[in-house]
């Protein structure tokens, strides 16, 4: 990084409360105001209130601060009256602020070029907890994505990783999926305010990822969804996250936005390999032609993250924990359930009637050893 | 016919003499005799489909237990033909059957000129039916395609594509057995006993949860769609299963041939079975009711037990649970055993496809 991306450090800075994090909710609400400004505001006035107080006065405008801006932020009467208002507002919607110096914001994500200075957090689990790893892909996705991301999800949950990702159709949910259903924590990043209207789809999801991780929005409650919410959402999930992984994409998915972001932020960007006739997968191909580490297994892909340096614990011995005694059919069955096998496949890769085949899935099921899929496909439940 | 004495007289002198000396005037020329129409008539059979063993199961045990079905799958899979091939592997009907199903041609106007019916009906309405013409009616009031297939198959293609309100007016008829059509000259009761077939495909594209082709559905689109797929009607469809699209590679190397005979043959077997434990004709496992089911399909212990853990581990509904067990005794019927048995539990439980599924699928989309 060079000198004028560094000058900027967040140490030292006091945790706000009160009407110190009611003041930093102002800035964080006024356009053109970014965290850089936020900081060298903090750094020329003291306090965010103090900084707010002074703009109400038409204090000299800081000249790192645009015309505007100070316009905007100076026409508030009652700047810590407003935040405090957010602030309610967003207790109401069950949601908490976590500003920048928190000890739970997430501390990969302070580290970043511009990161958000407030964070609106809505669920249990605390941001600071867990290694976070960045679960993207494709809203279109084929079976094969979705399939892998639930599956990569679940391995990542077993190995004590938290799963981040964007809460969008496709990849995202299964991944947010995939960690809810082992019984991890995971974190939706969403590109809009979260009191912002929600489709049905995003309200459920957001449901379920709030009982047991969180939904976080790097934008004050109603903030609308934009075509430039989008990375800013993308930079915060490759921000708070160790490394970031991508499952399935085109050549233009935003998925590989949030990659270039964990690139430039400095964070490993592995990606699963695909068809090299499938459109979904030209994307996550070519970022391995690029540099980015394929993921060709789940073990070898939480071995990786261990030897990067990021806290995960390798899962112990695969499968040998299975205590179920199985007939010989059952036992044929699950040896040919892989991830994502369609019916066809393990019909054909034994020669079984179809409706004994069918028995034994259904046991398999019943012991919880692999789960259904749409379209008649079955994959191992592997946590 | 049997059962019925024909006297053919030609004039007035014919019907004194015969009353006053009983003497018959001639013989009817009996129809009964006619041989049974040629199977080419029957249009398809199963050994043309290839590669959906699984569906083919399963309508099997459907026609056999006289269970509602459903298939869900992307365009290609074959439903349409599957269902075609159902009428092959119908049982013959009886002869009270029969009568019933003649007499609904006659109203219309079909009856064939062999005489009694021999085929159970095979009713494809198209998908902009009206109510009336579902359900019946009009002056003077003419049966409906419900009725139509009194004692056949209805089967409903493209199912989301139908008007919900036609969907919805199917369920009186399928509960009761009958529609009364009430117009204001009168009220008029046609029977309704028929096995619904439905296919749908799984989103509007149809190509949801296909490994290799994208899914272009909208989230808003794919849930209004999706909300198609449950309700009142889909609650009374006991088999639910999915036909994947088939791969060309499958197409090659096929697993078994089945022939709609032999499927049929088994049929036969299983609902004899079940007329002989309802002595009732015409009654089959689908028709029991939440009360005769638990003294009627006796699970083993081995099998009540798995039973009890699917409905913890799957979250089933009750009534989820009684169609497992219906489902579970005509497979029984088909293996040709008293006692349903864990294997016939652990099969019933891959046909409910939309029971379990539309949480990953809606979540995905």
């Amino acid at each position: 990084m060079d000198d004028a991306k560094s000058d900027i450090t967040w140490d030292g800075v006091p945790e706000p409360r009160d009407a110190e994090l009611a003041s930093w909710v102002f800035w964080h609400m006024c356009p053109g105001i970014g965290p850089r400004s936020l900081r060298r505001l903090l750094m020329e006035f003291g306090t965010a209130a103090a900084a707010a107080h002074a703009a109400s006065r038409s204090a000299k405008r800081p000249d790192f601060v645009s015309r505007e801006a100070w316009r905007i932020a100076s026409s508030v009467p009652d700047a810590v009256g407003a935040g405090q208002s957010e602030i309610e507002l967003a207790s109401r919607h069950g949601a908490r602020v976590v500003a920048l110096p928190s000890r739970e914001y997430p501390p990969l994500l302070r580290q970043i070029y511009d990161p958000p200075a407030v964070l609106y957090v809505m669920g249990r689990a605390s941001l600071a907890d867990a290694p976070w790893i960045a679960v993207v892909g494709s809203r279109s996705a084929t079976s094969y994505g979705t399939g892998a991301a639930r599956y990569l999800a679940r391995q990542l949950t077993a190995a004590g990783a938290g799963v981040v990702s964007g809460m969008a159709r496709g990849v995202d949910s299964a991944a947010h999926r995939g960690a809810i259903e082992a019984g991890g924590v995971t974190v939706g990043v969403i590109g809009a305010g979260l009191a912002y209207q929600m489709t049905p789809r995003l309200q459920r999801l957001a449901g379920e990822v709030a009982k047991s991780g969180c939904v976080v929005s790097p934008f004050h409650m109603n903030y609308p969804a934009s075509r430039g919410t989008f990375p800013a959402r993308n930079r915060v999930i490759s921000g708070m996250a160790h490394a970031c992984l991508v499952v399935e994409a085109g050549v233009r998915s935003g998925a590989l936005v949030t990659s270039a972001f964990a690139t430039e932020q400095n964070r490993d960007v592995f990606a699963v390999p695909g068809d090299i006739n499938r459109p979904t997968s030209a994307g996550t191909n070519a970022l391995i032609y690029d540099g980015a580490r394929p993921v060709i297994g789940a073990r070898r892909f939480v071995e990786e993250l261990a030897a990067a340096g990021i806290p995960v614990r390798l899962p112990n011995t695969a499968g040998g924990g299975r205590t179920h005694n199985l007939g010989p059919a059952d036992e044929a069955v699950f040896e040919a359930v892989q991830s994502d096998t369609s019916f066809e496949d393990i019909h054909l890769s034994l020669s079984m009637p179809a409706r004994d085949v069918l028995a034994s899935l259904s046991r398999l099921e019943v012991l919880g050893l692999i789960v259904r899929g749409p379209g008649l496909r079955y994959s191992r439940k592997h946590c | 016919m049997s059962g019925l004495n024909v006297i053919a007289v030609g004039t007035l002198r014919e019907v004194a003499e015969y009353l006053s000396s009983g003497a018959v005037p001639r013989m009817p020329r009996s129809h009964a005799a006619l041989p049974r129409p040629s199977d080419s008539i029957v249009s398809c059979d199963f050994d043309q489909v290839i590669g959906q063993d699984a569906a083919i199961r399963a309508i099997q045990v459907a026609v056999a237990g006289g269970h509602n079905l459903i298939m869900v799958g992307p365009p290609g899979g074959g439903k349409t033909l599957l269902a075609s091939c159902v009428p092959s592997i119908l049982p013959a009907m009886d002869e009270h059957e029969a009568l019933e199903v003649t007499c609904i041609q006659s109203i219309t106007g079909t009856v064939s000129p062999d005489g009694l019916a021999q085929k159970r009906p095979f009713r494809r309405p198209h998908h902009t039916v009206s109510p009336v013409g579902m359900l019946g009616g009009g002056n003077p009031p003419m049966p409906g395609e419900v009725t139509l297939a009194h004692r056949g198959v209805l089967y409903l293609d493209e199912f989301c594509e139908f008007v919900p309100q036609v969907i919805e007016s199917l369920r009186g008829p399928m509960e009761d057995g009958f529609i009364v059509v009430s117009r204001s000259h009168g009220r008029i009761g046609f029977p309704s006993r028929f096995m619904l077939i439905a296919s749908a495909n799984p989103c509007p594209c149809g190509y949801l949860g296909d490994p290799e082709r994208v899914c272009v559905c909208q989230g808003a689109a794919l849930m209004r769609y999706r909300r198609k797929l449950a309700g009142p009607v889909i609650d009374r469809i006991d088999i639910q299963i999915e036909v994947p699209r088939v791969r060309r590679m499958d197409l090659e190397r096929p697993v078994a041939i089945f022939t709609s005979d032999s499927i049929r043959e088994e049929v036969e077997r299983a609902r004899a079975r079940q007329g002989a434990r309802f002595s009732q004709r015409g009654f089959t496992n689908s028709a029991m009711g939440p009360r005769s089911i638990e003294s009627v399909a006796r699970l083993t212990p081995a099998a009540r037990g798995l039973l009890l853990d699917a409905v913890d581990r799957m979250a089933l509904s009750a009534r989820a649970y009684h169609k497992l067990i219906k489902v579970s005794r005509t497979i029984a019927d088909l293996d040709g055993i008293d006692d349903v048995e864990e294997v016939h539990v652990l099969e019933a439980l891959q046909y409910r496809a939309l029971d379990s599924e539309p949480q990953a699928v809606l979540s995905y989309g």
